[in-house]
């Protein structure tokens, strides 16, 4: 195997990590947000609640603008892996 | 001619009778071993293709992570939702061996079974609830479909993760089928009531796997 496929190879490993890493982050904001919505809904919450709610909201937005990015590139790592492994590369 | 002269008449033939004994057996032992090499590169290589075809190249994993090693904590990608691999049932019947994976992303939870028996069968399902549905009879209707009994059996199952079955031990399941629709009874342990399934076999290309990291694979 060439160095420059090994390096491919292990670039979309890397991205595909990164993407797994990202979807769990923006998982743990969707549902922080959710729990927290739902707490401040009740009656006498605290104000602040809706306020974080809406910060985790905010996070998982950027998370998720992140996400698609990162798949953009995914998507770039593939088409270069595909050029490497092509029999006249 | 002496004595002496006489035994050592009888002993030249004697050394050259070992001689040619040890390289009979020196050729035995290479053939063996050449033969057993062979047979080994064979079974490797797997069942040789009929008039000596050459054999097709082994598919490279489909997204760059193999289905089939699918695990919790993996996210899969699938009709624009990131699912996360929440549990993973696999089942063991004789030897014969397929998975059943959690997927979660929000509210939305979908069932992924893997099985790799002739060839790879991917299929997703939804948990049907309060079905009135029975295994029983070769065929069933629902929702206007007509399933006919596939196969029913048990098998040992491990759990992984959150599956909302029990750690281990002993599965039922009864399997209908229609073209690429599926419906599927299982059972877990003895006093478990049905858990009642309906799905349809998608390809492998549909997915797109990212493997939570330390994957090694």
């Amino acid at each position: 195997m060439s160095e420059a496929l090994a390096d491919a190879e292990a670039t979309e490993r890397g991205l595909r990590e990164q993407l797994s890493d990202l979807v769990h982050a923006r998982s743990r904001a969707d549902d922080e947000a959710r729990r927290l919505s739902q707490r401040a809904a009740l009656p006498g919450a605290h104000d602040e609640l809706s306020q974080i709610a809406g910060r985790y909201e905010r996070q998982s937005g950027l998370l998720a603008a992140e996400i698609e990015s990162l798949r953009s590139s995914l998507r770039a790592a593939e088409a270069e892996l595909e050029r490497l492994r092509a029999p006249d590369a | 001619m002496t004595a002496l002269a006489s035994a050592r008449a009888r002993m030249v033939p004697s050394l050259m009778d070992t001689f040619l004994v040890l390289v009979f057996l020196a050729l035995i032992a290479g053939g063996a071993f050449v033969f057993m090499r062979g047979r080994r590169q064979q079974a490797s290589a797997g069942p040789a293709g009929p008039a000596a075809l050459p054999q097709a190249p082994a598919p490279e994993p489909i997204g760059g992570a193999d289905v089939r090693a699918l695990k919790v904590g993996d996210v899969v990608n699938y009709e624009g939702g990131d699912y996360i691999v929440e549990g993973t049932l696999r089942f063991d019947q004789g030897g014969f061996r397929w998975q059943e994976h959690r997927l979660v992303d929000g509210p939305k939870s979908l069932w992924l079974s893997v099985e790799d028996d002739e060839g790879l069968e991917i299929v997703v399902w939804k948990r049907l609830k309060g079905a009135a549905l029975e295994p029983g009879p070769g065929t069933l209707e629902h929702v206007g479909v007509t399933y006919e009994l596939d196969e029913r059996g048990r098998a040992n199952f491990t759990s992984e993760g959150t599956t909302g079955a029990p750690g281990g031990g002993k599965a039922e399941f009864v399997d209908y089928e229609s073209g690429g629709r599926r419906l599927s009874f299982e059972r877990y342990g003895d006093d478990g009531g049905w858990e009642i399934s309906a799905g349809h076999v998608i390809s492998e290309h549909v997915l797109d796997i990212y493997p939570s990291r330390g994957a090694g694979g």
